[in-house]
């Protein structure tokens, strides 16, 4: 019935549904890289992978190792929890296009008998090849020889370019012609500081769509994006919509700088889209498992987890939703002032009393616990809340109600 | 000593199956526990005398709020100040609430101050402790059941005792001030049906019929009583009793007072944990269970 209500304008015009969706998640490397975020211990990083798994997220980066044994040591360990508890999430790790970095990988693919997908990064735009003092036959060479290493040792590669969303397209289709010929899988479009508008990230995965077809080569197309200019969610969608299978996020966007892709607003948008299909219960206890184990606070405006996501003090807000809930019709009290149903992700909508409140968010607020709401009751709650510079709290409603 | 976990529910295929060491109780619903009941009792007990505007009192008001926390109530304290014959004394009743499908609601109550007594160290474990402990396992139980059709008001009523004799007004200052504020709020109206537990934790149960109670709300716990077996605390014999039920009579609210009078220790010194019986708690909890129900289809029968 609720279809029947809405004119859905999203679906005019809109390009056909993705063929292949899958998810990265980055939160345990990426997302750590943020330099707000507290490292978690490890068996936080346990819980946080269970819950990367419970979401049905496809791969999860589980580190870099090549940064040292401590890394190494927890990466190893995430990775035999994935084969000990039968996850389905695939892991992947972080590496420098460099053999030290890859090493580690291999050895733990050996120790745990475990495939792990390697990431091995390079730099790619003219002003970062500036910077360094890199040469095209540097990147080359880096290239060739820790792709060539990484296969001979039996790991399936994905070849990142750092900034591709500012390289040169000559240069981007010379080092992945070379990557594909020493056998990278995948290729991973990496719009390492936030500069990709939609159109942009589309533009560069459709060149490089057609750099893979005119080598006629079967690689996928990875989308890894940051959210500078907080347009890291619509590039995603942008980046699958032109060709992309593969797109990354962290868990409430932490991450290097301001952050990666909101993993959870990402899954949220492509669940809405019908782009993918997902159990988005688990999503609450995957955001504030993060939030607590990094002590990065959600702010209560957060969309869709925050503590306000679904609550209204507003009258006239208050008042639709109150007359869907008497109709007795929890799909039409979930939508008529909400665009994200609250119930996909197991919350309520909550309505609050305050300055702004009708006498009908009073009724709602005691009805719905069993707190007798009578008209001289409901006067006194209103009269104070007019008077309040603020939402009541709990407490002081029902200091009204048995004064 | 505690008489252990039960499942009343089932009746009396679950009692024979116990009775043959099967363990089915993870199958039958969550019943009134007596060990969790006498448990509270222990613990009221254990803070000794707790008059109304004591510490022991604040501290069993705590121990109530943190007791329902735990089930997930949100409890709501209605303070006011008392005029007694030793003055004004700062009294608070407790109240949770657990929703149901209406908004008209069934109140079971107690109350948790025992009568100031300085003569001797009056613990009150029956008159006070018994009925305090039942109720705050009654919310428990209910809050793991499915939504009762009625709204369910646990109160916890503060200074019932009186100071030295009984004699208006020197008693039931809690519950008169319930009605009172109830009724200058206007939320009386939607109270239905009170039942007041009051000293059932006697080792020999003798509940009588209080003449002062509502006849049919009194039929109807008396029948519950005879239905579960247990007819033979549920006596016949009427008797009046002036107590925490009276108020909310007065005010047109049906009500029932479950009380045990015929108690050797009543306000004695000899009023101690081992007088009470987890036996008679699950006797009464398992009663009031039992009757809820049936209250409800009767009040909403009457709409």
């Amino acid at each position: 019935m609720i279809d029947s209500l809405i004119f859905d304008w999203n679906r005019i015009g809109a390009p056909p549904r993705p063929p292949v969706v899958i998810l990265n998640d980055e939160t345990l490397r990426d997302g750590l890289q943020s330099p707000s975020v507290r490292s978690p211990g490890i068996d936080q990083k346990i819980r946080i992978l269970h819950l990367i798994d419970a979401l049905g997220i496809g791969s999860a980066d589980v580190g870099l190792p090549g940064a040292g044994p401590h890394v190494a040591a927890d990466v190893e360990r995430l990775v035999r929890e994935i084969a000990d508890a039968r996850l389905s999430v695939k892991p992947n790790c972080a590496a420098r296009t460099h053999v030290n970095d890859i090493r580690p990988i291999a050895e733990i693919v050996q120790r745990t008998g475990m495939p792990v997908e390697c990431c091995t990064f390079i730099g790619s735009s003219p002003i970062r090849q500036f910077t360094e003092g890199w040469t095209l036959d540097w990147l080359l060479r880096s290239t060739e020889e820790a792709i060539t290493f990484a296969v001979r040792e039996g790991l399936e590669v994905m070849y990142v370019t750092e900034d591709t969303t500012r390289a040169n397209p000559e240069t981007l289709r010379t080092i992945y012609g070379c990557a594909i010929g020493a056998g990278a899988t995948r290729i991973c479009v990496a719009d390492t500081v936030g500069h990709a508008t939609p159109v942009g990230a589309s533009a560069v995965v459709r060149f490089v769509a057609q750099v893979i077809k005119d080598a006629g080569a079967a690689v996928g197309i990875d989308w890894h994006g940051h959210r500078d200019r907080d347009l890291a969610v619509i590039n995603s969608i942008a980046a699958l919509e032109a060709g992309a299978s593969r797109v990354h996020g962290a868990a409430l966007g932490i991450g290097e700088r301001v952050g990666n892709t909101p993993m959870d607003l990402l899954l949220v948008n492509l669940v809405l889209m019908g782009y993918i299909e997902c159990d988005l219960h688990h999503l609450e206890a995957y955001c504030h498992a993060v939030s607590e184990a990094c002590g990065v606070p959600i702010p209560d405006n957060y969309p869709v987890i925050g503590r306000d996501a679904f609550r209204t003090a507003t009258g006239v807000h208050a008042a639709a939703v109150v007359k869907a809930w008497k109709k007795g019709d929890r799909e039409l009290m979930d939508a008529v002032y909400s665009a994200i149903p609250a119930s996909l992700v197991g919350r309520e909508q909550e309505i609050e009393v305050g300055p702004m409140s009708g006498r009908s968010n009073v009724t709602y607020w005691l009805e719905k616990r069993g707190i007798p709401a009578s008209e001289q009751v409901v006067d006194r709650v209103f009269q104070r809340a007019k008077a309040s510079p603020r939402v009541l709290t709990e407490a002081e409603i029902l200091a009204e109600v048995y004064r | 000593m505690p008489f252990g976990r039960s499942h009343h529910r089932a009746a009396p295929l679950l009692a024979a199956l116990l009775a043959l060491g099967a363990s089915v109780a993870a199958q039958a619903p969550e019943g009134f526990d007596s060990s969790r009941a006498y448990a509270h009792v222990r613990d009221q007990v254990a803070l000794g005398p707790r008059p109304a505007g004591s510490p022991a009192n604040q501290k069993l008001r705590e121990y109530i709020v943190r007791t329902l926390a735990r089930s997930g109530y949100k409890v709501v304290e209605q303070p006011f100040a008392a005029s007694t014959p030793v003055g004004q004394v700062k009294m608070a009743n407790l109240i949770a609430t657990l929703p149901g499908e209406r908004p008209e609601r069934i109140a079971i109550a107690s109350h948790f101050d025992t009568k100031p007594i300085d003569e001797f160290r009056f613990v009150g474990a029956n008159d006070g402790g018994s009925s305090t402990g039942v109720l705050l396992e009654l919310a428990r139980v209910l809050k793991d059941r499915p939504k009762p059709r009625l709204t369910i008001e646990f109160l916890f009523f503060d200074g019932e005792e009186a100071w030295g004799e009984w004699r208006a007004p020197n008693h039931t200052y809690g519950s008169r001030h319930y009605v009172t504020a109830a009724r200058t709020a206007g939320t009386l109206a939607s109270l239905e049906a009170l039942l007041l537990l009051d000293m059932i934790g006697d080792r020999s149960l003798n509940l009588r019929r209080d003449t002062n109670s509502t006849p049919w709300l009194t039929d109807l716990v008396w029948a519950t009583a005879r239905r579960l077996g247990h007819g033979a605390h549920f006596l016949d014999e009427p008797f009046p009793v002036e107590d925490d039920h009276i108020p909310f009579l007065r005010a047109g609210v049906p009500a029932v007072d479950l009380i045990d009078l015929d108690y050797a220790d009543w306000h004695q010194a000899g009023d101690t944990l081992d007088k009470v019986s987890a036996r008679s708690l699950q006797v009464v909890g398992d009663v009031v269970l039992a009757a809820l129900p049936e209250i409800e289809a009767r009040l909403l029968k009457a709409k």
